[in-house]
């Protein structure tokens, strides 16, 4: 567990009592991660600031109900905010109209240009190594889900695979992402 | 494809986010039922983060921080706080849907229930025995011997003389001259002070007002949450000093953002608000709401 992980569970279970400086802290320490995220699904900024507005405000309705014991506090906010962000997308004509440009992107993650902190290029070399170990049929189902916001359906009739092909695809990388990020379960 | 099989083999579709809301509460309830699916989905969780974390950050606009920082203001919080730290985990169970209406320090539980009248508030801090309305929380120093008690009832006193100015000429000009974005940024550094202090009045029309002021920055605020006013008439906020009330700024409703920097600098006197004619007022014209005792 890094410091930093440490830190936003610490700013997390604070929040959870309602303590607003150590809101602002934990905005601070993850809003770029947050907005990052929203980005990549939503592309609009005026829309991908608003759902991590709501985003924002959940965690600050909702730290009570962090687990710790069921998975890190940076988890428990990127889970929402790709909640968020998804349900925005399927609600949305944006993301209706979104089928024009969804091409088989090859997906290669475009973190050289993040912050030069030691920490992060340490998280991102793990990423890295991580993504690397997927299969570039896993990398695509996985992205068009992750990022793209299709349902399992959806994937299927985009590849012209059968469903039970896709869950397989998904559920066989996710398992390969957390071995190789060392994540227990 | 409802058979235990094809419902496990879901928990990489789940934790993606690529389930419909019927599938996914179908695959909810397995999970339920089995710890070791409820540990797949765990783990599963944890892979999707590092999907998160190999986008590229994007900085936020400084006004997205102030406007979060400004809602959390009218937010209650939900279910039970967690545990401090070193508590057993197993405490940091969900606690059901209740909401628990004081659960945050925003006071809008019972207080917001009270209407506030002004009247009140000025004649039980001129008792000298000074209490804020709606049961706000204030950080209490030590008094530094300000004559509380004494400036608030020269500050009710002043409502009697009726000054209007018909322009708004009034010293310091309008908050608005102020850049948005400059204006949020102060108000994000505010409310990261580590000295700030809060409040939050209930207004006698329902609506209230919350207060945030930082002697060590120097700077306060105010927001507004539903506040209504009757037409032709705007929010004034005032330094309550020893010589009397001093204008901390107008503060319009239908303005921009729900929160207002208030003008001057803040050095933890007490802050009122009065209802003014359009344009403001040179001495408070109505029973002033006190918003903060002071430090």
């Amino acid at each position: 567990m890094t410091d930093a992980v440490r830190d936003t569970e610490a700013l997390l279970t604070r929040v959870a009592t309602g303590d607003r400086a150590a809101f602002a802290d934990l905005y601070d320490a993850t809003a770029a991660r947050v907005l990052g995220l929203i980005r990549r699904i939503l592309i609009d900024p005026a829309q991908s600031e608003e759902v991590a507005q709501e985003v924002f405000l959940e965690i600050w309705q909702s730290a009570g109900r962090f687990e710790p014991n069921r998975g890190s506090a940076t988890t428990w906010i990127l889970t929402m905010a790709h909640r968020r962000a998804i349900d925005r997308i399927r609600s949305s004509q944006a993301g209706r109209d979104r089928d024009l440009r969804i091409g088989v992107r090859d997906y290669s993650p475009d973190i050289d240009d993040v912050s030069e902190q030691a920490e992060i290029r340490l998280e991102n070399e793990r990423v890295r190594r991580a993504m690397a170990r997927l299969t570039e049929l896993q990398r695509q189902a996985i992205t068009l889900a992750y990022y793209e916001g299709l349902t399992h359906t959806e994937i299927a009739e985009h590849l012209s695979i059968p469903l039970g092909t896709v869950k397989t695809r998904l559920r066989d990388g996710m398992i390969r992402l957390r071995d190789e990020m060392g994540v227990a379960g | 494809m409802s058979d235990c099989y094809d419902r496990a083999s879901s928990s990489g579709a789940y934790a993606l986010g690529a389930l419909s809301p019927e599938d996914a509460a179908e695959f909810e309830a397995a999970v339920r039922d089995s710890a070791q699916l409820r540990a797949e989905v765990d783990g599963f969780a944890e892979a999707a983060a590092v999907l998160a974390l190999a986008v590229p950050p994007v900085a936020p606009s400084p006004a997205l921080k102030a406007s979060i920082l400004a809602a959390i203001d009218a937010e209650p919080q939900r279910a039970e706080p967690a545990p401090v730290a070193g508590a057993e985990p197993a405490a940091a169970e969900p606690a059901g849907a209740d909401v628990l209406p004081d659960a945050g320090p925003a006071v809008t539980g019972p207080a917001a229930a009270e209407p506030l009248v002004a009247a009140a508030a000025a004649s039980e801090v001129a008792d000298s025995e000074p209490r804020l309305a709606g049961g706000q929380h204030v950080a209490r120093r030590p008094s530094r011997g300000r004559p509380t008690a004494k400036a608030l009832r020269a500050l009710a006193g002043a409502a009697a003389a009726v000054v209007l100015f018909a322009g708004g000429a009034l010293a310091g000009g309008l908050l608005t001259a102020v850049s948005q974005e400059r204006t949020a940024d102060r108000f994000a550094a505010l409310n990261a002070a580590p000295d700030a202090v809060r409040t939050n009045t209930p207004l006698p029309d329902g609506g209230s007002i919350s207060f945030v002021g930082s002697e060590e920055l120097g700077m306060s605020a105010v927001v507004l949450h539903d506040a209504e006013l009757p037409e032709g008439s705007t929010f004034q906020a005032w330094y309550v000093e020893e010589s009397g009330p001093e204008s901390a700024g107008i503060v319009d409703p239908d303005a921009g953002p729900n929160y207002r920097m208030l003008e001057g600098d803040y050095d933890g006197e007490p802050v009122a608000m009065t209802i003014e004619p359009e344009g403001g007022s040179a001495e408070p014209t109505t029973e002033p709401m006190v918003l903060t005792e002071g430090a």
